[in-house]
């Protein structure tokens, strides 16, 4: 059982704990344990950020300082959390005058931080430290027939890319036994806060989103980050209402996919407590003839 | 010990802000110091006369010149003394210009630290001693690797100048990328029609030995005499013997992706790479060969009437001595997959530009039509520039090349399908070169709608009625500052320029450095751009960074001159600078073997210890640093001769 210092964000301990709980059983399954550090902060992905990128740095640097006193590998699930953490990582060796900033604020606080903590994301980790063969023979519930949309969003690609290759989602859908669609928009942006305070721009992305998922025959979108994942579901019904379309796609994380495939209890995953239930799909696999 | 001192003002570079008068004063007074001078320009003709004056009148024996840095001007100086008789390696520099007046702006400082330079500089030169440059005879030969325009321009200059050459290319047949060229930018020659030319003469030629299908495996860098060892690859067909007549081809039934048609059509397993390949000999491919996977057919043996089909044939190996390497390896064009966005291997009407190429050429796949993978016409085309290149993501340096190949497919389109809607996304254009902006006006004048803007996704997902079945470019035009849907039937990606895959592999045999994107590093980048820090070793072409076909020819003119040099020299000059090996002291430790950077040492088998090689060393002085007994030392950087020089700085 591998220990992942874990970093849960605002979301997966508020709106989506769906994310955090599958994450847990998934880790069951497959050899991990969360260990979430304490006391840490918000990592300033959307609020700060947009304000004063500076100040996202600053407040991600006590974060990365309370990683390091455990171990020099910090693990997140949320792909915002994971672009802010990788980025305030990378400019701290990249950029004197930011490391230098950061050395300060952290010296108010009576912390220091190394340079030392390597930020990871759970799909990177999965990916990587698990061989395919092995995660394969774990599953006991093959999604077979189900087509599904594999959905990055764009910050695990950017600007730091999670060293996995392009189709490693689409390779954990096959490995699960579902079908992963080519989906063009896979790490496209899902609108993120936009869709509050520029619905305008934020639904169309939505919208584009959705209309190639649905094109393309999914029954299933599959995600890697808790904000897409509310902007995907939550919003399918202001997009029908203003494109007059007639979306109605559920939209679970990978952990979700994985552990129900692997063969984990609905309620363990919490699936089902989406607002457009996935379950009726997931139950619909068919069921392998040998 | 008799040492004139020489302080130049280097106009008001130096003496504006250095106190000139007061360094002369001051190094009058030191030890051995015959006569201390200063001038306006040390190094101007009077100025080294002043210098030759006083070594054949006063007998100097040691020289100081307080100037601007050695990598300037210590060749100028060195002149001087031989020219007045003295030996050139009695002279030391002390820098005060880049070390002093360019980089302190207190004049008191500066004038004590030029002291201190200065009086440094004569105690050195006090423990010099006399050298002479090393002589080594150059091979009246030269070895050309890499047979594209470079490589085969490059080859015929040297033949031309009656050298014999030997031109190593990997592939089948020479050409490289400008053989699978349609036409070529700005002039629209026909890419094949101005090079087989050159190609035909490099076989012709009676000074040029082509070893097509052969790569060099090991080459012992012995200035002026490489030692390389080459491997012919088995074509399984007798070269002799085989007339190209590719009756073998039409009746063979295996079959493979044409590597020439970039894989858009078929070939045989015994082919003839394209119709103008030199040498026009076929070639057999073991993995799509019947014989060689099945043991079965040898349909070519039946038909080859020139009884050419050798299925024995065994890789061969060679070994050649050459005075002067010249590597033109080429390119790889980037791998549009990368782009995911892009969608390049998954929608089937995205291509790439090298794709086009052949799919324009007469003797392409689709025999010169542009279609898309249906057969149909496209009756739009957009074309992306900077596919992989100018992002941080990929490739950081502009491509140089793509900008002009994209106008120039613009153009083609027009040609080809005169109704067709062609819009160009471009984030600058950059038509640097001679008529270049002028086929930009002529393209924009044939009605291509330019674009400035990176598409951020190409999708075939559409949103509106008037997209289905379009490939969809979603591009904010710079210009407008908005964001557009472009709906068009096919996409051509310029992709970039990058190293070739070998590039390691091949700095690595020719000991020679690579710059952070892969390609070759030249000695100098303005002044010795197709040198190499290894001496004989030259470079040409797209291997040294991306440039055009002109370029490219220019500079495998400009690395045959280079070697021509060489050769017509006759000798190479090394610098004195050799390691020497006290043997008393040498406990045979070895540290310093593998050190050396150079293969410059080696050990006596009788002994144990080491020994210098002296031909090869290059007086880096690492191996002096690291030997533990003080048995190394390092003619013109002795060990006391530093130690002096930093006790005068101390002083």
């Amino acid at each position: 059982m591998k220990t992942l210092q874990f970093f849960p964000g605002c979301s997966l301990q508020g709106f989506n704990t769906a994310y955090y709980r599958s994450a847990i059983t998934l880790g069951n399954i497959i050899g991990y344990k969360l260990d979430e550090i304490d006391d840490w902060n918000c990592c300033g992905a959307t609020a700060y950020f947009s304000i004063s990128e500076e100040r996202t740095f600053l407040a991600n640097a006590r974060n990365l300082a309370l990683a390091e006193k455990k171990s020099k590998e910090l693990t997140v699930a949320c792909g915002a959390c994971f672009a802010s953490l990788s980025k305030t990582a990378k400019y701290y060796t990249d950029s004197r005058k930011l490391a230098y900033l950061m050395d300060n604020a952290l010296k108010e606080a009576g912390m220091v931080y190394d340079g030392k903590v390597k930020v990871r994301h759970l799909l990177e980790v999965v990916f990587n430290e698990y061989p395919r063969g092995e995660l394969a023979a774990k599953v006991v519930r093959p999604l077979k027939g189900i087509k599904m949309a594999p959905y990055y969003g764009c910050m695990i690609f950017r600007p730091v890319p999670a060293p996995i290759p392009r189709d490693a989602l689409e390779q954990l859908i096959q490995l699960a036994g579902g079908e992963a669609i080519d989906f063009t928009a896979k790490d496209r942006c899902c609108g993120g806060m936009l869709v509050n305070n520029r619905p305008d721009v934020g639904l169309a992305l939505v919208k584009d989103l959705l209309s190639e998922a649905q094109q393309k025959g999914s029954q299933l979108m599959i995600t890697t980050c808790p904000l897409c994942q509310v902007n995907l579901e939550l919003y399918q019904g202001a997009v029908n209402r203003k494109y007059g379309t007639d979306f109605k796609i559920p939209v679970i994380y990978f952990t979700q996919m994985l552990g129900y495939a692997m063969g984990a209890s609905a309620k363990e995953l919490m699936l089902g407590s989406e607002l457009i239930n996935s379950l009726p799909v997931l139950q619909g696999a068919r069921v392998s003839k040998n | 010990m008799k040492i004139g001192v020489y302080i130049c003002h280097c106009g008001t570079n130096i003496a504006g802000v250095v106190d000139v008068a007061k360094v002369v004063e001051f190094a009058a007074t030191l030890p051995n110091v015959a006569v201390a001078r200063d001038y306006k320009y040390m190094c101007s003709e009077p100025g080294q006369n002043l210098i030759g004056e006083d070594i054949r009148h006063l007998g100097l024996d040691g020289v100081v010149v307080a100037a601007c840095s050695p990598t300037m001007h210590e060749p100028t100086f060195q002149t001087a003394l031989s020219r007045a008789g003295a030996n050139p390696y009695m002279l030391q520099m002390a820098s005060i210009r880049e070390h002093v007046s360019w980089v302190t702006s207190d004049p008191v400082e500066a004038t004590e630290k030029a002291k201190k330079l200065v009086e440094a500089a004569i105690s050195r030169v006090s423990l010099q001693e006399p050298l002479e440059k090393r002589r080594i005879p150059v091979k009246q030969s030269v070895l050309v690797v890499g047979g594209g325009i470079a490589g085969i321009e490059a080859a015929l200059k040297c033949a031309d100048a009656g050298k014999k050459v030997y031109l190593v290319e990997k592939e089948p047949s020479i050409g490289g990328h400008m053989a699978m060229f349609d036409k070529t930018f700005p002039t629209l020659d026909c890419s094949q029609c101005i090079l087989t030319p050159k190609m035909v003469e490099v076989v012709r030629n009676e000074n040029i030995e082509l070893l097509d299908y052969s790569e060099v495996r090991e080459i012992s860098v012995h200035v002026g005499d490489f030692k390389v060892s080459i491997v012919r690859k088995p074509r399984y067909v007798d070269s002799s013997k085989c007339t190209g007549c590719a009756v073998c081809s039409t009746k063979c039934p295996g079959k493979a992706p044409d590597e020439f048609n970039l894989g858009m059509s078929k070939r045989k397993a015994i082919y003839v790479p394209f119709p103008q390949a030199v040498p026009l000999k076929a070639v057999i491919d073991r993995e799509s060969c019947l014989y060689f996977q099945k043991n079965i057919c040898k349909v070519c043996v039946k038909f080859c009437s020139a009884d050419a089909i050798d299925f024995e044939q065994k890789p061969e190996e060679l070994e050649l001595g050459v005075g002067a390497v010249i590597l033109a390896t080429g390119f790889k064009p980037f791998d549009a997959r990368r782009v995911s966005e892009y969608g390049y291997g998954k929608l089937p009407n995205v291509i790439t530009s090298l794709e086009f190429e052949r799919m324009t050429s007469a003797s392409g796949p689709t025999a010169g039509k542009i279609v898309l993978k249906d057969g149909r016409e496209p009756e739009s085309v957009a074309i992306v520039h900077c596919v992989g290149s100018r992002n941080v993501n990929y490739n950081v340096y502009c491509s140089k090349i793509c900008c002009m190949q994209s106008l120039k497919h613009a153009h083609l389109l027009k040609e080809h399908l005169p109704g067709v809607a062609v819009y160009d996304f471009f984030i600058d254009m950059r038509a640097a070169g001679k008529g270049y902006e002028e086929f930009y006006k002529r393209v924009m004048g044939e009605g291509t709608i330019m674009v400035r803007g990176r598409p951020a996704y190409i999708t075939d997902v559409p949103s509106k009625p008037e997209e289905k079945g379009k490939l969809v470019l979603v591009a904010e035009d710079t210009v407008l500052s908005t964001v557009m849907r472009y709906p068009v039937d096919m996409v051509v990606l310029s992709v970039g320029l990058e190293a070739g895959e070998d590039a390691k592999e091949l700095a690595h045999t020719f000991t020679c450095s690579r710059t952070a994107d892969g390609f070759f590093l030249e000695r100098h980048p303005k002044l010795a751009p197709v040198s190499t820090p290894t001496a004989g070793v030259f470079i040409a072409g797209a291997s040294q960074g991306p440039k055009d076909i002109p370029e490219s020819v220019a500079q495998a003119g400009a690395a045959a001159a280079e070697a021509l040099a060489m050769m017509g020299k006759g000798y190479f000059e090394l610098e004195p600078y050799v390691a020497r090996i006290d043997e008393d002291l040498c406990s045979g430790c070895g540290i310093c073997l593998d050190l050396c950077a150079y293969n410059a040492l080696e050990r006596i088998p009788e002994t144990g210890l080491t020994r210098v090689v002296e031909a090869l060393c290059q007086g880096c002085g690492a191996c002096v640093a690291a030997c533990p007994s003080n048995a190394l030392d390092l003619d013109g950087f002795k060990n006391n001769q530093i130690m002096a020089e930093l006790e005068g700085i101390l002083a």
